[in-house]
C-alpha cells in the first residue's frame, strides 16, 4: 500500500466522519437500552403516584396528557420520514402555526370546513414541494432551507391573522367536535394522531419506500448507486412532513376554537426531542420509528405534568425538552468517541 | 540480480555531512516484517527517487520518517548530522523534515496566503491578523518558488501545479527551523503533463537552493526527468541506490519487481458469443477515451496507474455520474448518471470506496443485500423482511459470509464479508454485466479467493465482466484480456496468458510522442 492510499483512506474516513448525518449518529449511538424509555417512563408514574397520588394516579391525568399531546405526537410523526432520509425539516412547527392560521381565517371569510381544511392540507402540500425544490433542486442543506421556510411560514401566520387573534368557532359543527368530541371514551385528537402514527408505521417499516429513505439517511452516495431514488424519495419525505405537519396545525385550530399568530414555534422543539430520543427506543437499530417517538412523547409529557401537578411553574415544559435533548446529543457524542478509540 | 550497492552515490565533498541519513530502520507489525534494515543516506541539494511496487514499505518508510510510525530498536535517522527522535512528529518537524503528501492538505475555500497561514498561525495572541502584510508575505514566498499568482484567490481555483506549490511553500515555510528534506509524495499524480513540467522546474530550483528532495512516484519516466538518483525498495528491503545515469528504465523495473521481464505480444481475443457490453469513446475526468466490447462469459481487466483514467473506468461505464460517449447493454443505449436505469439495464457496479460508495454500516447484511431491488420482496403492498432474510441466508451461504447471520450489522463484518455482501448485492440481480473496481481492496487472501470464484462463475453463466485494478495478478488470474490504460487512453491490450509483471511493465511506458 502506498502513502497515497493510506492518506486517501484516512480522507475518506474523514469524510465520512463529516457526511455522517446528525440525525443518524444520534440514533445510533443512543441505543443504549432499546426499552430505557419504557422503564423511566415507569419510574416517573411511581415519583409523581408516590408524591400527589390524588391528582396523579387518575384517568383524568391519562386523558389530558393524551388530549394535549396529540398535536405534538402529529408534529413529532411529521419529522419521521425526514429524518429516516437524514433531512432536518425544521419548518413543521411554522407550518403547523401557519395551517392553524388559515384554517380558522378561511372559515371566518365564507369557507366551509371541509374546504378550509383541504385548502389548508394542500397549502402543507405546497411547502412540502418548495422545501424539497430548495433540498434537491437547488441542493441547499435541509437544515438551512427549512430554516428558512420556517421564517417564512411565520411571516405567513402573521400576515392571515393581521398579527390578531382570531376568535369564533365555526357554526358548522364538525370542525369544533373534531376538537373536542371523544369516542370510545378517547379524546377525538388522540384517534387521530394514532391514525396518523399507523400510517407512517405502514410507511416506514412495512414498504420500500421506508428502507430506501432510510438508506439514504445511512449514505446518501451509496443509496444512490444502489439504484434508489434518492431524489424521489427526499422530495417525498418532505412533502409528507409539510402535509401532516399542517395536519396538526388544523387539529390545533379546532381543539382550542381560536388561533392566533405564534402558536407553531413552541412546537419544533418537543416535536425534535421525541423523535430523536424516540430513535433510541423500541429499535435496536438505532433508526427513529413511530413506536419510539410515542414513547419518547409519553415520557417527557408524563414528566411535565407530574412537575407541573406538584406546582412547578409554566416554563419548565422548556427546560425539561431543552435538558432532554441536550442529554440525549451529549451521550451519544460520548458514544462516538467511545465507537471511534476502539 | 543486483547486491545492493548503497555507496554508489558518492558524497559531495563540499558537503560532508548529509541532509538526511536513516539507518538500520525495521519495521515489524505482528510477525510481518514490512521494512528490513533500510539504509539511506541523501546529501544537500540532491533529488533522490524512492521507488517500489505497492506493498514494497513505502508508506511504512515515510510514517517513520514522519514520526507516525516508530520503527524497531536500532533505528537511527539523523538530519543534517543532528539525530532526530523519531516516534514524534513535531520532532521530525523541527528537525527540517517536511512532506508534502499527495493529497496537499489544502483547504480549498482558502486563499493562498490563508493556506499558508495554517500551521505556522497567523500573530501571537489575540492581535487582528494584519492580512495586508501577510498577503505581502505569501506573494513573496510564492514568487521564490517561481510562482507568480493571485494569493487571495481561493487555491480551489488555481492550476494543479500552483496548488501543489502552495503545498510545497508552506511545508518551506521557517517555522522554528530550516527545511532540509523534502519528502515529495506522488506529486504528479493528479497533474497533466504540462503542469508537471512546471513542478519539475520548482524541484530543481528548490535542489540548487540546497534542500534534499526524497521524491517517491509510481511514473517510472519522471524519476528519470528528475532525479539525481535512485532507491528502490522490495519486499521491504532497500535492493540498491544507484546514480541515475547508472541504470536504465528496464533494469530498474526490473530491479523493483525482482525478475525478469519477458516482453509479450499484445493479442486482441476473439469470441462468438453475444456482445453485452459495446462502449463508444468514453470520457470522464482523467479517462479521455475508451471503447470497449465485452462479450458474454468474458472477462476483461483495465490496467493503470493511478491517473492514467483506470480509476474513472468502472464509475464511467456505469454510468455512476455523467459522461460523454455512448454505453448500449445488450443492444440498447444506458444513460448516464440515472444508476436505477443502469441497474435495469443490467449492469452491476462495485465502486472502489465500499466504505463510502456501497456499504450501509449500520444496516444489517440482508438489507445491504436487498437494496439494490427491494420490490422482490413485496407482496400484497408488503414489504416483507421474512422473505428478505431468506433470500440474504442462501447467498450468506452461496458466498459463506460470516457470522452467518441475515440480521447482523455489516459494520460488524471483516472487510472481506463486507465485500462478498456487496458481491451478493448484484449477483442476487443476474446481471448481464458486472463492474468491479479494486473488488478485492482490503480484502483477506481467503476472501479473495472466494470472491474470484464466484466472479469466474458468474462469467460462466454468461455474464460480461469488466475488472478494473491495481492489482495486476488479479488481473491475470481473472481477465481474459486486459487492457492497459496510459494518460487516459488505451495504450496496450494483453490476451493470456497473461503475466503480472508485463501488465506492470506496460502500465509505466511512456505515452507516444512523450520525449524527456
Amino acid at each position: 500500500m502506498t502513502l497515497a492510499e493510506d492518506q486517501d483512506a484516512a480522507s475518506a474516513r474523514q469524510e465520512q466522519a463529516r457526511s455522517r448525518s446528525i440525525p443518524h449518529e444520534v440514533t445510533r449511538y443512543l441505543a443504549l437500552d432499546r426499552l430505557s424509555g419504557i422503564y423511566a417512563l415507569g419510574v416517573i408514574i411511581l415519583i409523581f403516584g408516590i408524591w400527589t397520588p390524588d391528582t396523579f394516579l387518575t384517568m383524568s391525568t391519562v386523558r389530558t396528557i393524551a388530549a394535549n399531546q396529540a398535536v405534538t405526537a402529529i408534529a413529532a410523526l411529521a419529522l419521521i420520514l425526514p429524518l429516516a432520509a437524514g433531512l432536518y425539516d425544521l419548518s413543521v412547527a411554522a407550518n403547523l402555526g401557519a395551517a392553524a392560521a388559515l384554517v380558522l381565517y378561511l372559515q371566518l371569510h365564507g369557507f366551509s370546513s371541509v374546504t378550509a381544511v383541504l385548502i389548508t392540507v394542500l397549502g402543507g402540500v405546497v411547502v412540502g414541494l418548495v422545501n424539497g425544490f430548495v433540498v434537491v433542486r437547488l441542493e441547499v442543506n435541509s437544515f438551512i432551507a427549512t430554516l428558512g421556510m420556517s421564517s417564512i411560514l411565520a411571516a405567513a401566520a402573521y400576515w392571515i391573522t393581521g398579527g390578531n387573534q382570531l376568535v369564533g368557532k365555526p357554526s358548522a359543527g364538525w370542525f369544533g367536535t373534531i376538537g373536542d368530541g371523544s369516542s370510545l371514551g378517547v379524546p377525538d385528537p388522540v384517534w387521530i394522531a394514532a391514525g396518523i402514527a399507523l400510517i407512517l408505521w405502514y410507511l416506514t417499516e412495512w414498504t420500500t419506500v421506508g428502507r430506501y429513505a432510510f438508506a439514504i439517511g445511512a449514505r446518501r452516495e451509496a443509496a444512490r448507486l444502489a439504484g434508489v431514488r434518492v431524489n424521489r424519495i427526499m422530495w417525498s419525505s418532505l412533502v409528507c412532513s409539510g402535509l401532516v405537519a399542517s395536519m396538526a396545525g388544523v387539529l390545533l385550530t379546532a381543539e382550542l376554537g381560536s388561533t392566533s399568530p405564534d402558536l407553531g414555534p413552541p412546537y419544533l422543539l418537543p416535536a425534535f426531542t421525541a423523535a430523536l430520543l424516540g430513535a433510541t427506543q423500541i429499535k435496536a437499530n438505532g433508526r427513529v420509528n413511530v413506536f419510539g417517538t410515542l414513547v419518547a412523547l409519553a415520557l417527557l409529557a408524563t414528566g411535565i405534568y407530574g412537575l407541573q401537578l406538584v406546582g412547578a411553574p409554566g416554563f419548565v415544559s422548556d427546560l425539561f425538552n431543552g435538558v432532554a435533548l441536550i442529554v440525549s446529543v451529549s451521550l451519544a457524542v460520548q458514544a462516538t468517541r467511545r465507537d471511534r478509540r476502539t | 540480480m543486483s547486491q545492493p550497492r548503497p555507496h554508489d552515490v558518492q558524497p559531495d565533498p563540499a558537503d560532508p555531512v548529509p541532509a538526511l541519513e536513516v539507518s538500520h530502520v525495521s519495521k515489524t507489525f505482528g510477525p510481518a516484517m514490512v521494512l528490513r534494515d533500510v539504509n539511506l543516506t541523501i546529501h544537500a541539494g540532491e533529488v533522490r527517487a524512492l521507488v517500489g511496487e505497492n506493498g514494497s514499505g513505502k508508506s511504512t518508510l515515510v510514517k517513520i520518517l514522519a514520526g507516525n510510525y516508530t520503527p524497531d530498536d536500532g533505528a537511527q535517522i539523523s538530519v543534517a548530522g543532528q539525530p532526530v527522535r523519531v516516534h514524534q512528529p513535531a520532532a521530525s518537524d523541527q528537525a527540517g523534515l517536511r512532506f508534502v503528501h499527495q493529497s496537499l492538505g489544502l483547504i480549498d475555500a482558502l486563499n493562498t496566503t490563508e493556506n499558508l497561514g495554517l500551521g505556522v498561525g497567523y500573530s501571537k495572541r489575540a492581535r487582528p491578523v494584519r492580512w495586508s502584510s501577510r498577503n505581502k508575505a505569501a506573494r513573496d514566498a510564492m514568487r521564490q518558488l517561481g510562482y507568480d499568482i493571485d494569493v487571495k484567490k481561493p487555491v480551489s481555483k488555481l492550476a494543479a501545479s500552483e496548488r501543489a506549490a502552495v503545498a510545497i511553500a508552506r511545508a518551506l515555510s521557517p517555522r522554528h527551523s530550516r527545511a532540509r528534506v523534502l519528502l515529495l509524495d506522488e506529486p504528479t499524480a493528479t497533474l497533466p503533463a504540462a503542469e508537471a513540467q512546471r513542478l519539475f522546474a520548482l524541484v530543481r530550483r528548490l535542489s540548487s537552493d540546497g534542500v534534499a528532495i526524497l521524491f517517491i512516484s509510481h511514473h517510472i519516466n519522471e524519476v528519470f526527468e528528475i532525479a539525481d538518483s535512485v532507491s528502490i525498495l522490495r519486499d521491504g528491503s532497500l535492493v540498491t541506490t544507484r546514480s541515475i545515469d547508472k541504470i536504465d528504465e528496464p533494469t530498474l523495473i526490473e530491479l523493483m519487481l525482482g525478475r525478469e521481464i519477458e516482453r509479450l505480444v499484445p493479442a486482441t481475443s476473439s469470441n462468438t458469443s453475444p456482445l453485452v457490453l459495446r462502449a463508444v469513446d468514453i470520457a470522464v475526468g482523467s479517462l479521455r477515451e475508451l471503447s470497449l466490447e465485452v462479450r458474454a462469459g468474458e472477462t476483461v481487466g483495465i490496467a493503470g496507474i493511478t491517473g492514467s483514467g483506470r480509476e474513472a473506468v468502472a464509475p464511467a461505464l456505469y454510468g455512476a455520474r455523467g459522461r460523454s460517449g455512448r454505453l448500449d447493454v445488450a443492444g440498447k443505449t444506458v444513460r448516464a448518471g440515472r444508476p436505477d436505469l443502469s441497474i435495469a439495464a443490467g449492469l452491476g457496479y462495485i465502486p472502489a470506496d465500499r466504505e463510502n460508495h456501497a456499504a450501509f454500516p449500520d444496516h444489517d447484511v440482508a438489507e445491504n443485500i436487498s437494496i439494490a431491488r427491494l420490490g422482490d420482496f413485496v407482496k400484497a403492498t408488503i414489504f416483507r423482511r421474512r422473505a428478505e432474510a431468506n433470500t440474504a441466508a442462501q447467498w450468506i451461504e452461496t458466498l459463506d459470509i460470516r457470522p452467518p447471520q441475515p440480521r447482523y450489522a455489516l459494520k460488524k463484518l471483516s472487510g472481506g464479508n463486507a465485500q462478498k455482501v456487496i458481491l451478493a448485492r448484484w449477483l442476487r440481480l443476474k446481471p448481464r454485466a458486472l463492474l468491479l473496481d479494486e473488488p478485492t481492496q482490503g480484502v483477506d487472501i481467503g476472501a479473495r479467493e472466494q470472491i474470484y470464484r464466484m466472479v469466474e462463475a458468474a462469467a460462466q453463466d454468461g455474464c460480461a465482466v469488466v475488472v478494473c485494478s491495481t492489482d495486476h495478478a488479479e488481473l491475470a488470474r481473472l481477465a481474459s484480456r486486459v487492457l492497459v490504460l496510459v494518460q487516459g487512453r488505451v495504450h496496450a491490450e494483453l490476451a493470456q496468458p497473461i503475466s503480472a509483471d508485463e501488465i506492470t511493465e506496460l502500465s509505466q511506458a511512456r505515452p507516444k510522442g512523450f520525449s524527456s
